[in-house]
Protein backbone atom coordinates (compact mmCIF):
# COMPACT_ATOMS: atom_id res chain seq x y z
CA UNK A 1 0.00 0.00 0.00
CA UNK A 2 2.58 2.43 0.83
CA UNK A 3 4.78 1.91 -2.25
CA UNK A 4 1.52 2.75 -4.31
CA UNK A 5 1.14 5.55 -1.97
CA UNK A 6 5.02 6.74 -3.83
CA UNK A 7 4.01 6.21 -6.71
CA UNK A 8 0.80 8.44 -6.56
CA UNK A 9 2.56 11.27 -5.07
CA UNK A 10 5.56 11.16 -7.55
CA UNK A 11 3.31 10.94 -10.37
CA UNK A 12 1.06 13.86 -9.34
CA UNK A 13 4.46 16.16 -8.63
CA UNK A 14 5.04 15.33 -12.02
CA UNK A 15 2.06 16.18 -13.68
CA UNK A 16 1.79 19.58 -12.29
CA UNK A 17 5.09 20.67 -12.87
CA UNK A 18 4.96 23.95 -13.87
CA UNK A 19 7.04 25.02 -17.10
CA UNK A 20 9.95 26.50 -17.62
CA UNK A 21 10.58 29.98 -18.85
CA UNK A 22 13.08 30.84 -21.39
CA UNK A 23 12.08 33.20 -24.21
CA UNK A 24 14.51 32.93 -27.27
CA UNK A 25 17.29 32.08 -27.67
CA UNK A 26 20.66 33.42 -29.69
CA UNK A 27 22.57 31.66 -31.98
CA UNK A 28 25.69 32.77 -34.11
CA UNK A 29 24.93 35.50 -36.85
CA UNK A 30 20.69 35.62 -36.03
CA UNK A 31 19.27 36.33 -32.54
CA UNK A 32 15.55 35.86 -31.68
CA UNK A 33 13.21 38.90 -29.75
CA UNK A 34 9.73 38.27 -29.00
CA UNK A 35 8.16 41.53 -28.43
CA UNK A 36 4.91 40.96 -26.33
CA UNK A 37 2.79 44.52 -26.39
CA UNK A 38 0.81 43.76 -23.95
CA UNK A 39 3.36 43.55 -21.47
CA UNK A 40 4.48 40.31 -20.03
CA UNK A 41 5.37 36.66 -21.54
CA UNK A 42 3.56 35.62 -24.94
CA UNK A 43 0.13 33.31 -23.79
CA UNK A 44 -0.58 30.84 -26.22
CA UNK A 45 -4.34 31.66 -28.56
CA UNK A 46 -4.31 35.00 -26.68
CA UNK A 47 -0.98 37.51 -27.37
CA UNK A 48 0.12 38.30 -30.93
CA UNK A 49 3.55 38.97 -30.32
CA UNK A 50 6.42 40.76 -32.57
CA UNK A 51 9.26 38.45 -33.33
CA UNK A 52 12.00 40.26 -34.34
CA UNK A 53 15.23 38.58 -36.09
CA UNK A 54 18.35 40.70 -35.84
CA UNK A 55 20.65 39.52 -38.45
CA UNK A 56 24.56 40.77 -37.90
CA UNK A 57 25.60 39.23 -41.35
CA UNK A 58 23.74 41.21 -43.75
CA UNK A 59 21.69 44.70 -44.00
CA UNK A 60 19.56 44.31 -46.55
CA UNK A 61 17.57 41.52 -48.15
CA UNK A 62 15.53 38.66 -47.56
CA UNK A 63 14.95 35.39 -45.25
CA UNK A 64 13.15 32.40 -45.89
CA UNK A 65 11.59 31.21 -42.40
CA UNK A 66 10.28 28.22 -41.29
CA UNK A 67 8.56 28.01 -38.40
CA UNK A 68 7.34 24.29 -36.86
CA UNK A 69 5.09 23.70 -33.84
CA UNK A 70 6.44 22.06 -30.78
CA UNK A 71 6.84 17.85 -31.08
CA UNK A 72 3.82 16.12 -29.34
CA UNK A 73 4.92 15.26 -26.04
CA UNK A 74 3.21 12.36 -23.99
CA UNK A 75 3.05 13.61 -21.10
CA UNK A 76 2.04 17.29 -21.74
CA UNK A 77 -1.06 17.66 -24.28
CA UNK A 78 -2.12 20.99 -25.40
CA UNK A 79 -4.89 22.84 -26.87
CA UNK A 80 -4.60 21.92 -30.18
CA UNK A 81 -2.80 18.63 -30.26
CA UNK A 82 -3.65 18.35 -34.67
CA UNK A 83 -0.84 21.47 -34.79
CA UNK A 84 1.78 19.79 -32.80
CA UNK A 85 4.70 18.90 -34.77
CA UNK A 86 3.64 20.36 -38.07
CA UNK A 87 4.80 23.46 -39.96
CA UNK A 88 3.61 26.75 -39.32
CA UNK A 89 4.84 29.15 -41.61
CA UNK A 90 6.94 28.83 -44.65
CA UNK A 91 7.55 32.05 -46.28
CA UNK A 92 10.08 34.96 -47.30
CA UNK A 93 10.35 38.05 -45.62
CA UNK A 94 12.40 40.78 -46.08
CA UNK A 95 15.35 42.23 -43.87
CA UNK A 96 15.42 45.71 -43.37
CA UNK A 97 18.48 47.74 -41.63
CA UNK A 98 19.57 44.06 -40.38
CA UNK A 99 16.02 43.34 -39.00
CA UNK A 100 13.01 41.35 -40.21
CA UNK A 101 10.35 41.14 -38.52
CA UNK A 102 6.47 39.16 -37.99
CA UNK A 103 3.52 39.42 -35.70
CA UNK A 104 2.21 36.12 -34.60
CA UNK A 105 0.04 34.79 -32.41
CA UNK A 106 1.74 31.67 -31.01
CA UNK A 107 -1.02 28.84 -30.67
CA UNK A 108 0.01 26.30 -28.46
CA UNK A 109 2.98 26.26 -25.36
CA UNK A 110 6.77 24.51 -26.15
CA UNK A 111 9.56 25.01 -27.95
CA UNK A 112 9.36 25.96 -31.41
CA UNK A 113 12.28 25.10 -33.82
CA UNK A 114 12.39 27.87 -36.40
CA UNK A 115 14.95 27.70 -39.87
CA UNK A 116 15.95 30.97 -40.74
CA UNK A 117 17.69 30.87 -44.45
CA UNK A 118 19.32 33.97 -45.45
CA UNK A 119 19.14 34.54 -48.92
CA UNK A 120 21.33 37.13 -50.87
CA UNK A 121 20.13 39.47 -53.50
CA UNK A 122 19.69 36.56 -56.25
CA UNK A 123 17.80 34.36 -54.20
CA UNK A 124 20.44 31.42 -53.46
CA UNK A 125 20.64 30.29 -50.00
CA UNK A 126 23.67 32.37 -48.08
CA UNK A 127 24.03 30.90 -44.58
CA UNK A 128 21.15 29.01 -42.71
CA UNK A 129 20.16 29.24 -38.69
CA UNK A 130 18.10 27.08 -36.42
CA UNK A 131 16.48 28.99 -34.08
CA UNK A 132 14.43 28.65 -30.97
CA UNK A 133 11.37 29.86 -29.45
CA UNK A 134 10.01 28.87 -26.00
CA UNK A 135 6.61 29.77 -25.58
CA UNK A 136 5.31 29.22 -22.04
CA UNK A 137 1.91 27.99 -20.78
CA UNK A 138 -0.62 30.82 -20.09
CA UNK A 139 -0.37 30.96 -16.14
CA UNK A 140 -4.49 31.82 -15.75
CA UNK A 141 -4.56 27.88 -17.82
CA UNK A 142 -2.01 26.45 -15.15
CA UNK A 143 -4.26 27.65 -12.50
CA UNK A 144 -7.11 26.18 -13.81
CA UNK A 145 -5.74 22.78 -14.32
CA UNK A 146 -4.11 22.92 -10.85
CA UNK A 147 -7.59 23.45 -9.58
CA UNK A 148 -9.45 21.06 -12.00
CA UNK A 149 -6.94 17.96 -10.91
CA UNK A 150 -7.12 19.04 -7.08
CA UNK A 151 -10.90 18.90 -7.10
CA UNK A 152 -10.68 15.10 -8.62
CA UNK A 153 -7.87 14.66 -6.21
CA UNK A 154 -10.42 15.50 -3.37
CA UNK A 155 -13.34 14.01 -4.91
CA UNK A 156 -11.06 10.58 -5.30
CA UNK A 157 -10.10 11.07 -1.65
CA UNK A 158 -13.64 11.51 -0.16
CA UNK A 159 -14.82 8.53 -2.31
CA UNK A 160 -12.29 6.29 -0.88
CA UNK A 161 -12.62 7.48 2.90
CA UNK A 162 -15.92 6.48 2.81
CA UNK A 163 -16.05 3.56 0.59
CA UNK A 164 -13.28 2.07 3.06
CA UNK A 165 -14.58 3.14 6.11
CA UNK A 166 -18.16 1.79 5.33
CA UNK A 167 -16.74 -1.48 4.03
CA UNK A 168 -14.85 -1.85 7.58
CA UNK A 169 -18.30 -0.91 9.23
CA UNK A 170 -20.04 -4.15 7.59
CA UNK A 171 -17.37 -6.66 8.28
CA UNK A 172 -17.57 -4.81 12.10
CA UNK A 173 -20.93 -6.43 11.92
CA UNK B 1 -15.14 -5.95 -4.87
CA UNK B 2 -14.57 -2.33 -4.56
CA UNK B 3 -12.29 -2.41 -7.74
CA UNK B 4 -15.44 -3.90 -9.69
CA UNK B 5 -17.14 -0.43 -8.89
CA UNK B 6 -13.91 1.64 -9.71
CA UNK B 7 -13.69 -0.58 -13.33
CA UNK B 8 -17.33 0.47 -13.89
CA UNK B 9 -16.79 4.37 -13.40
CA UNK B 10 -13.78 4.04 -15.61
CA UNK B 11 -16.07 2.31 -18.40
CA UNK B 12 -18.62 4.76 -17.87
CA UNK B 13 -16.80 7.65 -18.00
CA UNK B 14 -14.90 6.56 -20.78
CA UNK B 15 -18.13 6.35 -23.07
CA UNK B 16 -19.94 9.47 -22.09
CA UNK B 17 -16.50 11.37 -23.17
CA UNK B 18 -16.45 9.73 -26.74
CA UNK B 19 -19.97 10.06 -27.74
CA UNK B 20 -19.97 13.54 -26.76
CA UNK B 21 -17.03 14.83 -28.46
CA UNK B 22 -18.24 16.85 -31.48
CA UNK B 23 -15.94 17.97 -34.50
CA UNK B 24 -15.71 21.23 -34.12
CA UNK B 25 -15.35 22.12 -37.93
CA UNK B 26 -17.22 25.53 -39.01
CA UNK B 27 -19.25 24.01 -41.76
CA UNK B 28 -21.69 26.81 -43.02
CA UNK B 29 -20.01 30.17 -43.63
CA UNK B 30 -21.56 32.66 -41.06
CA UNK B 31 -20.34 36.00 -42.74
CA UNK B 32 -22.18 35.40 -46.33
CA UNK B 33 -19.60 35.94 -48.27
CA UNK B 34 -18.12 33.55 -50.62
CA UNK B 35 -15.58 31.69 -49.50
CA UNK B 36 -12.07 31.83 -51.78
CA UNK B 37 -10.01 29.38 -49.82
CA UNK B 38 -10.37 25.58 -47.95
CA UNK B 39 -7.05 25.19 -45.24
CA UNK B 40 -7.44 22.58 -42.79
CA UNK B 41 -5.82 22.75 -39.62
CA UNK B 42 -2.16 21.04 -39.04
CA UNK B 43 -1.44 21.84 -43.18
CA UNK B 44 0.17 24.73 -44.84
CA UNK B 45 -1.54 26.58 -47.11
CA UNK B 46 -0.23 28.63 -50.00
CA UNK B 47 -1.11 31.37 -51.39
CA UNK B 48 0.16 33.16 -54.69
CA UNK B 49 -1.58 35.79 -56.54
CA UNK B 50 -0.67 38.78 -58.16
CA UNK B 51 -1.98 42.48 -56.94
CA UNK B 52 -2.19 44.89 -59.91
CA UNK B 53 -0.80 48.95 -59.63
CA UNK B 54 -0.70 51.34 -61.88
CA UNK B 55 3.00 52.67 -60.10
CA UNK B 56 5.89 50.80 -60.80
CA UNK B 57 7.96 48.36 -58.78
CA UNK B 58 9.60 47.26 -56.43
CA UNK B 59 7.18 47.22 -53.45
CA UNK B 60 6.18 46.23 -50.78
CA UNK B 61 3.72 43.23 -49.94
CA UNK B 62 2.11 42.79 -46.36
CA UNK B 63 0.27 39.48 -46.10
CA UNK B 64 -2.53 39.92 -42.58
CA UNK B 65 -4.57 37.39 -41.10
CA UNK B 66 -7.02 37.80 -38.78
CA UNK B 67 -9.41 35.37 -37.42
CA UNK B 68 -12.93 36.43 -37.63
CA UNK B 69 -14.79 34.84 -34.77
CA UNK B 70 -12.72 37.32 -32.34
CA UNK B 71 -10.99 39.63 -34.19
CA UNK B 72 -7.67 38.00 -33.20
CA UNK B 73 -4.22 39.53 -35.33
CA UNK B 74 -3.22 35.86 -36.34
CA UNK B 75 -0.09 36.72 -38.50
CA UNK B 76 1.30 39.50 -40.25
CA UNK B 77 4.40 39.46 -42.26
CA UNK B 78 6.02 41.47 -45.48
CA UNK B 79 8.20 40.97 -48.21
CA UNK B 80 9.19 42.87 -51.19
CA UNK B 81 8.00 41.91 -54.87
CA UNK B 82 9.30 43.75 -58.01
CA UNK B 83 5.97 42.95 -60.06
CA UNK B 84 3.55 42.78 -57.13
CA UNK B 85 3.16 39.16 -57.47
CA UNK B 86 3.39 37.23 -53.75
CA UNK B 87 3.86 33.88 -52.44
CA UNK B 88 2.86 33.15 -48.27
CA UNK B 89 2.71 29.76 -47.03
CA UNK B 90 0.72 29.41 -43.09
CA UNK B 91 -0.86 27.53 -40.94
CA UNK B 92 -4.19 28.12 -39.74
CA UNK B 93 -4.56 26.65 -36.65
CA UNK B 94 -7.95 27.39 -35.49
CA UNK B 95 -10.61 25.58 -37.52
CA UNK B 96 -12.82 29.09 -37.81
CA UNK B 97 -13.18 31.42 -40.41
CA UNK B 98 -9.94 33.58 -41.18
CA UNK B 99 -10.11 37.22 -43.48
CA UNK B 100 -6.53 37.50 -45.36
CA UNK B 101 -5.95 40.44 -46.36
CA UNK B 102 -2.94 41.08 -49.15
CA UNK B 103 -1.56 44.94 -49.43
CA UNK B 104 0.63 46.35 -51.82
CA UNK B 105 2.92 49.27 -50.50
CA UNK B 106 4.98 51.90 -51.67
CA UNK B 107 8.30 51.45 -49.91
CA UNK B 108 9.06 55.03 -50.05
CA UNK B 109 5.61 56.69 -48.74
CA UNK B 110 4.90 53.68 -46.97
CA UNK B 111 0.83 54.17 -48.84
CA UNK B 112 -0.90 51.34 -49.72
CA UNK B 113 -0.83 50.97 -53.18
CA UNK B 114 -3.67 48.22 -53.57
CA UNK B 115 -5.48 45.73 -51.39
CA UNK B 116 -7.25 42.91 -51.58
CA UNK B 117 -8.74 40.65 -48.34
CA UNK B 118 -10.08 37.36 -49.22
CA UNK B 119 -11.99 34.63 -47.17
CA UNK B 120 -10.55 31.93 -45.90
CA UNK B 121 -12.71 28.95 -44.36
CA UNK B 122 -10.53 26.37 -42.09
CA UNK B 123 -11.83 22.86 -41.48
CA UNK B 124 -10.80 21.66 -37.72
CA UNK B 125 -10.49 18.04 -36.19
CA UNK B 126 -11.02 16.42 -33.70
CA UNK B 127 -8.51 15.44 -31.10
CA UNK B 128 -7.62 12.03 -32.05
CA UNK B 129 -8.40 8.77 -30.46
CA UNK B 130 -5.35 8.45 -29.01
CA UNK B 131 -4.92 11.85 -27.14
CA UNK B 132 -8.73 11.58 -25.84
CA UNK B 133 -7.72 8.19 -24.25
CA UNK B 134 -5.18 9.25 -22.69
CA UNK B 135 -6.39 12.37 -21.44
CA UNK B 136 -9.66 10.56 -19.86
CA UNK B 137 -6.66 7.81 -18.79
CA UNK B 138 -4.50 11.25 -16.83
CA UNK B 139 -8.22 12.71 -15.78
CA UNK B 140 -9.07 9.17 -13.83
CA UNK B 141 -5.62 8.26 -12.65
CA UNK B 142 -6.15 11.44 -10.18
CA UNK B 143 -9.27 10.48 -9.08
CA UNK B 144 -7.70 7.22 -8.62
CA UNK B 145 -4.52 8.90 -6.43
CA UNK B 146 -7.45 10.31 -4.30
CA UNK B 147 -9.09 7.15 -3.54
CA UNK B 148 -5.69 5.75 -2.46
CA UNK B 149 -4.65 8.29 -0.11
CA UNK B 150 -8.94 8.25 1.44
CA UNK B 151 -8.31 4.45 1.67
CA UNK B 152 -4.87 5.12 3.21
CA UNK B 153 -6.06 7.40 5.52
CA UNK B 154 -8.32 4.91 7.42
CA UNK B 155 -6.23 2.14 6.95
CA UNK B 156 -3.87 4.44 9.10
CA UNK B 157 -6.57 5.19 11.46
CA UNK B 158 -7.28 1.36 11.98
CA UNK B 159 -4.18 0.70 12.50
CA UNK B 160 -3.39 3.24 15.22
CA UNK B 161 -6.37 2.23 17.36
CA UNK B 162 -5.19 -1.18 16.65
CA UNK B 163 -1.58 -0.43 18.07
CA UNK B 164 -3.53 1.00 21.06
CA UNK B 165 -5.05 -2.12 21.68
CA UNK B 166 -8.93 -0.79 21.58
CA UNK B 167 -11.84 -2.73 19.88
CA UNK B 168 -12.90 -1.33 16.11
CA UNK B 169 -15.47 0.89 16.42
CA UNK B 170 -15.71 1.26 12.69
CA UNK B 171 -15.08 4.81 11.69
Amino acid sequence: MQKLFRVGILLSILLLMPTTMIMGQEEEGVKVEINNENGGEARPDLDTVNVELIFSDIENGSANILLNSPERKFFSPTDFPIVEGTELIHSIISVENGKAAFDYMFPIRGDYPMTVEVLDENGTVSATHLLNIHIPENPDEVKNAIIFVGILVLFGFLVGLILTARRGRTHAI
Amino acid sequence: MQYKGLLFILGFAFIIVLSTSVVMAHDNNDSGRSVDHHAEVGKLYSFEGKLEAEENGPYEIQFHAVRLEDDAQILTMKNTSEDGSYQFAAQFFDGAEHDVTFSLINPATNKVIAEKTELVEVQGFDPPMFIKVKTIFFLVMMIGIGMLLGMGVIKLRRQRQRTKGGALHGI
